[in-house]
């Protein structure tokens, strides 16, 4: 073998010495060539035995390969050095790029959401956008009339169907189709009768989230909240509960977390109040498992629902709802660091 | 809902905190304060009285005449709204006859009554009594009691553990008959009516105290009577209405149902047709107000009216919410009827409307009463277990302090055993259950006091839906493939669809749509998408390479629900391939899109051989003729697509070449990755040959692969691959004829081939090939 190692020594000094395609030509044809040491080894292969032909054999077309690649490789150095001069890149040129890829400003907040609760243990479910008024308002404890129906102005459309007002109805399936004790949310897309404007859209995103257990109070709720909102938000964040008004929840709190610009102070961000209302939440109303065909006594829950533009809005300091929609190319491109 | 401090410390003697203490129990007690505002932003200190001289109609509007001192004024006003001729008004001293030209009186309190003791040019702002803070607050739709002073106050005294002061009822009564019939047609939707009859009444401006409450609070003042019935409204929560008795026909008051197409003037001046399910307050032949919501312009009580029923009353709150609704008409009194008012409070509220009236001015009342009707008066009883409640809330809370709390909201707590009895006081119907009175308890105790922790049981989250593991790779194949995930709207214009040809009457419609912009739910993803490429040409963001992930909408009629919602992914491309930069670029076409379309299909392997793309699809108008596709797997459509019709994208103002494929989710889902086999290493060399076909212009690619793939695959060759290199038209190539180039990579996993046996499958697949009709097989180039 050492034969060989002197070949390739020899080979590599007769072809850097070479001056020009036929001298280069010339070299290969004695080394790589049909008279070649190479091709004579290759024809003494059929006296080795089979287990040291297949070696040896495996390494002479290595060597020849490397062979052809050298022969090559100074070809072309001598074909460039006829144009280019060496040492001569401007590498100050611009580099050549790929066209790159960015996710949703919206979607990536809702993974990133969708993440931190399965990393608590829940399990991600999804429902229609074409809902019927029973899940979307009577189910929740919303009956015909109800003044709270008013802030949630419906999309309708034929036979009594609407456009789902919230991601709420989830927790009627959710409990009509899993066996408690769960923990679930569900993310998607809701419809309400706004008009368009800085902060309002008639289409948004919402993840609605369950938990049902024989035991579940507001310690609970408060607890998975606040460890939620230092994740997304930073441990920097306070978080305050408020009590508040749903109809499918008793008791009921409104989430705010102080705020990130003013931190706390009050500004106009902030409204001067230093909090911003992030998520509704509260216990499981009774009437809800009864409407869901629960026994409000044996179980209990809590929910909450949060809207995906507006943690958005805040986390990357859009200015305005419409942007998501819009899809400018510029402004998704500047997401296109986030994963 | 409106509050002040002063205000507040009237019914809370022994209030000594700072407004902004009182924002933050408010605010912690669910009773969000919005805003804070001074005494001077309500009532600036330019404001002055000034004397209104004249109102004159002029081609049908109003126009009236202002005098401080010696200017005067000229501005258009609403008739409506001024008060008569001579009042002493509110004006604002910086106003010139110049700025009232160019953009009229802003300042809502422009023109408003004051007592006529006040001298004109008087500021106004020094009568305010000094300083004062108005908390707007934000009340939920079932608090319907704390629209009103007393509901607040009795929130900010429970967190204070200090008693309400309750306002006090004095008024005298005469014998004197009204000579009046009250009838009530309408229990169902009015269970209680109430009034009172007052005569000898002398209507003007209010006394300064009750101007400035009613400014503080949002309301414009406008004389006693109309003063003291908002002031009561305000107060207590109970709407109140006066009529002018002498204009009610018949002398008579009756609660009925409208009949349709009934028409009423409203105090606002405007028209209003009835329909049979609203509730209307009417004379002998016509209404004269809509119960709850709003009084009738014919029977308002003006400067001259001496002779006022007062009414006080228990609507119904659904009627009252579907008749503003239906009207477009949401006033303060609508307000708190739709929320369910206390019922015990109405005769308490008529009663201190007459109280403040003779306090206030001059009217005698008639001992007469009107009642009709009954209000269910079985006061609701919560059973509940202090322990429970605790735990409910996760606090520590010793049973006294719970009764505490709950007895300054109003409830009565008796204890039985271990269990309590709340009587719950009766303006807070919503009130019913265990929990309800959790919250209570909670709220007032605070809820920054529930000890946090985390739910903790057996629970296996499963794994993910399926389908969500296919969205996500496919996202991250689109996004790692340069493209850019957009969120397009799923609501879609009516013109839109029609310039596309589609059938609106296939299409998902939403009945009461935003405008006709929004009037359907897209049938398909392209046509949301459209509006997103233009939006990007328009700006010159012309390179563009999106794709979105979203739902599509259809009528499904013989099926519940009768509608279809269906994922769906959309690819659209245009402009460079390659970011534009010091080389030469090159502009992207169907092939790099169907490079796209079939690397993504590759993620799901059973479809990487078992796709064909096939020439036209079903939505022609959508595509420049003969640049559209379809794409099967086993004769299903699983993905159309082509270039967008140049024709269309004209006709929606913007211009380009855009390449756009929409894919049905479902069907990938349902051949994603299954089963996963292993491919062995290849160690031996490859042999590359190439041949050069010419063919009929006619012939596809694709036959010609397939010809050569079923033979390699029928005689077992270890053929890799077949890439197509060159596929050529023009030049020294006749007329009507392609040339296909392309190479045949051999390969085998078990031994290193020799040329011999290579040249031999390429002579039989070349054999295979002469068969193609009019088929040539070029000049043989080989390599080794």
């Amino acid at each position: 073998m050492d034969e060989l190692k002197k070949y390739l020594e020899d080979f590599t000094k007769e072809i850097s010495q070479a001056k020009s395609l036929d001298e280069l030509n010339r070299v290969k044809g004695k080394y790589v060539g049909r008279k070649g040491l190479l091709n004579r080894l290759f024809q003494q292969l059929a006296q080795l035995s089979p287990e040291e032909r297949k070696n040896t054999g495996r390494k002479l077309n290595q060597l020849k390969q490397t062979m052809e690649s050298m022969v090559k490789e100074r070809m072309q150095q001598m074909q460039s050095s006829r144009t280019k001069i060496e040492n001569a890149v401007d590498i100050t040129l611009p580099g050549k790029k790929q066209w790159l890829g960015s996710y949703h400003p919206l979607l990536i907040m809702l993974d990133q959401i969708i993440a931190i609760f399965k990393s608590l243990g829940f399990r991600v479910e999804t429902g229609p956008e074409i809902e019927t008024e029973h899940y979307n308002f009577e189910a929740l404890n919303m009956p015909e009339d109800h003044p709270a129906r008013d802030e949630q102005d419906s999309f309708y459309l034929d036979s009594g169907y609407l456009l789902r007002t919230h991601t709420s109805p989830g927790q009627i399936r959710a409990l009509q189709r899993l066996t408690p004790p769960f923990k679930v949310i569900i993310p998607g897309k809701c419809y309400r009768r706004d008009a368009f404007d800085a902060s309002h859209s008639p289409v948004f995103h919402q993840v609605e989230g369950l938990v049902v257990a024989d035991s579940i109070s507001m310690g609970d709720l408060k607890g998975t909240i606040e460890v939620f909102v230092r994740r997304l938000f930073g441990p920097e964040r306070k978080v305050r509960f408020r009590p508040s008004y749903f109809p499918f929840t008793e008791p009921s709190a409104e989430v705010d977390i102080s705020c990130g610009i003013c931190g706390g102070k009050g500004c106009q961000s902030c409204g001067y109040s230093g909090w911003l209302e992030i998520m509704g939440s509260g216990l499981v109303h009774p009437n809800v498992f009864r409407n869901a065909g629960c026994d409000p006594d044996k179980l209990r829950g809590f929910a909450f629902g949060m809207g995906v533009e507006r943690i958005a809005l805040l986390v990357f300091g859009i200015p305005d709802i419409r942007w998501f929609f819009e899809n400018d190319i510029q402004f998704l491109d500047q997401f296109r660091i986030f994963r | 809902m409106k509050i002040s401090y002063q205000i507040l410390k009237r019914y809370l003697e022994k209030l000594n905190i700072s407004p902004k203490e009182i924002e933050e129990i408010l605010t912690n007690q669910g009773l969000v304060v919005e805003r804070t505002f001074s005494g001077k932003e309500i009532v600036s200190p330019t404001l002055v009285a000034a004397t209104l001289e004249e109102v004159k109609e002029e081609k049908k509007q109003s126009f009236c005449t202002v005098r401080v001192k010696e200017q005067t004024f000229r501005l258009q006003v609403e008739s409506w709204k001024v008060p008569p001729t001579g009042s002493r008004v509110i004006w604002d001293k910086n106003l010139t006859s110049s700025t009232l030209a160019s953009t009229g009186p802003k300042d809502s309190n422009l023109l408003i009554t004051l007592p006529a003791e006040v001298p004109e040019g008087e500021e106004i702002f020094p009568l305010m009594g000094g300083e004062d803070t108005v908390f707007e607050v934000e009340v939920t739709a079932n608090r319907g009691d704390c629209l009103s002073v007393i509901g607040l106050a009795r929130e900010v005294g429970a967190a204070l553990d200090q008693a309400l002061i309750f306002p006090k009822v004095t008024f005298q009564e005469q014998l004197e008959s009204s000579g009046m019939v009250v009838e009530n047609q309408r229990e169902d939707l009015c269970p209680f009516y109430s009034g009172k009859y007052l005569y000898q009444v002398v209507v003007k401006p209010s006394p300064w105290w009750l101007v400035r409450d009613l400014l503080l609070l949002g309301l414009r003042p406008i004389n006693n009577l109309v003063d003291v019935t908002n002031w009561v409204m305000m107060e207590l929560g109970q709407p109140l209405h006066a009529f002018d008795v002498t204009r009610l026909r018949g002398r008579q008051i009756k609660v009925r149902g409208a009949v349709s197409g009934e028409k009423i003037i409203t105090l606002d001046q405007e028209e209003r047709e009835l329909t049979e399910d609203m509730l209307v307050i009417a004379d002998s032949s016509s209404p004269v107000g809509i119960a709850g919501v709003m009084g009738g312009f014919s029977s308002q009580v003006l400067p001259q009216t001496r002779e006022v029923f007062l009414e006080s009353a228990w609507f119904n709150p659904s009627s009252i919410r579907r008749t503003s609704r239906q009207l477009g008409l949401r006033t303060e009194a609508s307000r708190r009827f739709e929320r369910g008012i206390d019922p015990e409070q109405v005769v308490f509220a008529l009663e201190r409307a007459l109280s403040l009236m003779q306090e206030i001015g001059e009217a005698k009342v008639s001992r007469e009463w009107f009642k009709l009707g009954k209000l269910k008066s079985s006061p609701k009883i919560v059973e509940f277990d202090p322990v429970k409640v605790e735990d409910f809330l996760s606090v520590e809370i010793e049973s006294v302090k719970m009764e505490k709390i709950l007895h300054r909201l109003g409830f009565e707590v008796e204890a039985r055993e271990n269990r309590m009895l709340a009587k719950v006081p009766s303006w807070r119907q919503d009130v019913d259950l265990e929990v309800d009175i959790a919250e209570e308890v909670g709220r007032i105790y605070g809820y920054n006091r529930i000890a946090s922790r985390l739910p903790s049981f057996p629970f296996d989250p499963g794994e993910e839906e399926p389908s969500s593991q296919t969205e996500r790779a496919i996202r991250a194949f689109l996004v790692n493939r340069g493209l850019k995930e957009i969120v397009s709207l799923p609501l879609i214009g009516e013109s839109l669809l029609q310039e596309i040809g589609f059938d609106t009457d296939s299409l998902v419609m939403i009945k009461n749509p935003l405008s006709l912009d929004y009037a359907y739910l897209r049938p398909s993803l392209v046509v949301s998408v459209l509006e997103v490429l233009k939006r990007n040409i328009t700006t010159q963001k012309e390179n563009i390479g999106i794709f979105e992930i979203g739902k599509v909408f259809g009528r499904a009629n013989q099926s519940t629900p009768p509608f279809r919602e269906e994922q769906r992914i959309l690819i659209a491309i245009a402009g460079q391939i390659l970011p534009p930069l010091w080389h030469e670029g090159s502009s992207v076409d169907i092939f790099v899109l169907k490079g796209i379309i079939e690397e993504l299909l590759g993620i799901f392997t059973p479809f990487t051989r078992e796709v064909d793309f096939y020439p036209g699809n079903d939505y022609p108008d959508l595509w420049e003729p003969s640049w559209s596709f379809s794409v099967r797997h086993q004769e299903k459509e699983i993905a159309w697509g082509g270039l967008l019709r140049k024709e269309l994208v004209r006709k929606l103002d913007f211009w380009g070449d855009f390449y756009l494929c929409e894919l049905q989710f479902a069907e990938l889902m349902s051949n994603s990755v299954e089963s996963f086999s292993l491919e062995e290493i290849k160690r031996f060399p490859a042999v590359l040959r190439d041949i050069s076909l010419l063919v009929e212009e006619g012939v596809s690619w694709r036959a010609v692969e397939k010809m050569v793939l079923s033979l390699a695959e029928a005689k077992k060759l270890p053929l890799e691959q077949v890439d197509l290199f060159d596929c050529f038209q023009g030049g020294n190539i006749p007329l009507g004829k392609k040339n296909l180039s392309f190479h045949l990579i051999f390969r085998s996993t078990q031994t290193t081939l020799n040329d011999q046996e290579v040249d031999q499958w390429v002579e039989e697949i070349k054999g295979k090939l002469r068969q193609i009709p009019g088929a040539q097989l070029r000049e043989e180039l080989t390599t080794t």
